[in-house]
């Protein structure tokens, strides 16, 4: 069955001065669906986010979003969605469990600040600020501030930057939980082991164009028949899975 | 506007602004010490030290004159010896010396008084100088009690209360005004700007709450605080100064001042994205103004003429007045100027606020 499709882009473009960052882009991104835009930094991946989710205005083309013109109703729009942004800042001076709820105020939303704190796994943390947390603990707060309003869909610009194997992992399974309870995400990275392990379908975008836009086992199918064949051979292990074995295990059984 | 998502954002603001008390409550404090300082320097009586020299013993009447010189409360009186008093007088340690003649009362042949003259020095310039007068109305006071001798003219003085125009008159409206500048401009200026450097205002614009529901939660706590304060100075003034001013009055002012001043940082830190150069503008706008609310009763006509227009100067001048006795009707002139100005502000802070 077809599925709904809550974002839909259509040609669109976005430059800064003499930088044209987003160079005549379309894709859509159905509903459930894990969705991700790759590339190194400076490919428009932000941008793009950033158009979507009604930050941004766009020089040309046509964003919805669940059937609403981003260019007409931002404001809609960000009332609708989840948006954790790739730096986020809170109030220094609050604890987690009010800035929960003041976000919960500013959607007109009721309060659940327990539940989502104990759903991204800080119920502990509560009454801690967020200037006092590691940076795997920020960013999964900043995905339980994006899911208080209860959104269908979520935008994360580069959830996992910047964090450690272990944090990255966490918080992989904390999108692939919100992918089970049915909601669509919109993601950008610049890890491909993250898009493989997260994304139901990828777009790879370089300067400002998407090179390529498929399932990430699609794309490696097409790359693998034009010949393609890696010239080092994979371990079965690697050092990152050495560290997780190790500090893992350790920092577990600390908590 | 939301107002579920304003009351949520003023009270968030409020508990923010009292967890941190330096940033909130300093420059109060400051203003509170001022205000202790002005009583202590205010309330000080001024002593005038006085030696009392006794030539020669003297008759009951001289010893009645040194009394009455020692009950004057204005002076700190010393019996001295009259080189020890001259060596005293010279070093500073005294601000005069009075002599009493032993002949003080002696009667003439014919009975009446002998007429004396007490030699009295003092240093030129010192206290001793204006006690000369106390002085000279100790000693008619005796010559008409003591010795009977009513001077044909004498002054009867008393003191009437009129408006009060010490110190703390020129200088609360301009303590009031500073806590003003102070707690709405500088704080606003610096924390908005702030909150956008570090991308606190780019997620609440993620949240597609309004820039006005924003703004005016923010404006509400800092009036909040801003009375708070203003409470705090005007009861220490109370207390201390046993000041009266029209209560409701008072709040109107000060809310407009808030409402003015607020603006007037918003605009700023709109205007200038990094909070450090926005803190400098804030403080370069604010010091002149803090100038002239605490100096505006002292500054030339030609400097007045030109500030008198300047918002903070409707909010000294309406305070100052209401210190007289004023009421809302009389500084109405000032409300309205300031309602001007704060309509001016707010729309050019509504034109150049960026979330981001």
């Amino acid at each position: 069955m077809q599925r709904e499709t809550v974002v839909g882009v259509g040609d669109l473009h976005k430059s800064y001065g003499q930088v044209h960052a987003v160079r005549g882009i379309s894709f859509e991104v159905a509903a459930g669906e894990v969705f991700g835009l790759l590339g190194p930094n400076g490919a428009g991946k932000t941008t793009t986010l950033e158009i979507l989710e009604g930050m941004l205005p766009a020089d040309r083309g046509t964003v919805t979003v669940a059937g609403i013109d981003v260019a007409r109703e931002p404001a809609r729009v960000r009332r609708l969605v989840g948006i954790s942004l790739q730096s986020t800042s809170f109030f220094e001076r609050l604890t987690l469990r009010e800035l929960l709820r003041l976000f919960a105020d500013l959607y007109g939303r009721p309060a659940r600040a327990e539940r989502l704190l104990e759903r991204v796994g800080l119920a502990e943390l509560a009454g801690r600020r967020v200037k006092t947390l590691s940076g795997g603990e920020q960013q999964r707060f900043a995905v339980a501030v994006a899911l208080v309003n209860d959104p269908p869909l979520l935008f994360l610009d580069e959830p996992t930057t910047g964090l450690d194997p272990q944090a990255r992992r966490s918080l992989w399974e904390l999108v692939r939980f919100l992918r089970l309870e049915g909601r669509a995400v919109v993601l950008t990275t610049h890890y491909m082991d993250e898009a493989q392990e997260l994304c139901d379908r990828v777009a790879i975008m370089d300067a400002g164009t998407i090179l390529a836009l498929d399932t990430p086992a699609r794309l490696v199918q097409q790359l693998l028949a034009t010949g393609f064949r890696r010239e080092v051979a994979v371990q079965p292990a690697d050092l990152e899975d050495v560290f997780l074995q190790l500090t893992g295990r350790q920092l577990t059984e600390a908590r | 506007m939301e107002p579920r998502a304003y009351a949520s954002l003023t009270l968030a603001n409020l508990r923010m602004l009292l967890r941190n008390p330096v940033a909130s409550f300093s420059l109060v404090v400051v203003l509170l010490g001022l205000l202790g300082f002005l009583k202590v320097i205010s309330g000080q009586p001024v002593h005038v030290r006085v030696a009392v020299v006794a030539a020669g013993g003297g008759s009951e009447e001289a010893a009645a004159l040194v009394q009455a010189i020692h009950r004057q409360p204005a002076f700190d009186v010393t019996d001295l010896s009259a080189p020890e008093a001259d060596r005293r007088l010279r070093q500073g340690q005294l601000d005069l010396v009075v002599t009493v003649p032993a002949g003080v009362g002696a009667p003439d042949a014919s009975g009446r008084p002998v007429p004396v003259a007490l030699p009295v020095r003092y240093r030129a310039g010192s206290p001793g100088e204006s006690a000369v007068p106390t002085l000279r109305g100790v000693v008619e006071d005796f010559n008409e009690r003591v010795l009977h001798e009513a001077p044909p003219v004498s002054l009867d003085a008393s003191g009437v209360r009129t408006q009060s125009t010490g110190l703390i008159d020129v200088l609360l409206p301009g303590v009031i005004a500073f806590n003003i500048i102070g707690g709405a401009l500088m704080l606003a200026a610096g924390m908005f700007a702030g909150y956008k450097s570090s991308g606190v205002l780019r997620r609440l614009k993620a949240t597609g709450i309004s820039p006005s529901t924003f703004v005016l939660a923010h404006a509400t706590s800092a009036f909040a605080l801003g009375m708070v304060q203003t409470a705090a100075i005007v009861i220490a003034s109370v207390l201390l100064f046993d000041v009266h001013l029209d209560l409701p009055s008072l709040i109107v002012l000060v809310a407009l001042g808030y409402l003015v001043f607020q603006a007037l940082g918003l605009a700023i830190s709109g205007w200038i994205r990094d909070p450090q150069r926005a803190t400098g503008v804030s403080q370069a706008v604010a010091f002149p103004l803090i100038f002239v609310a605490l100096l505006s009763s002292a500054l030339p006509d030609s400097i007045s003429g030109v500030t008198r227009y300047l918002p903070i100067s409707f909010v000294t001048d309406g305070l100052r007045q209401l210190g007289q006795g004023a009421t809302l009707a009389t500084i109405a002139p000032d409300v309205l100027w300031l309602a001007a100005w704060g309509a001016v502000l707010l729309v050019a802070a509504g034109r150049v606020f960026r979330w981001d």
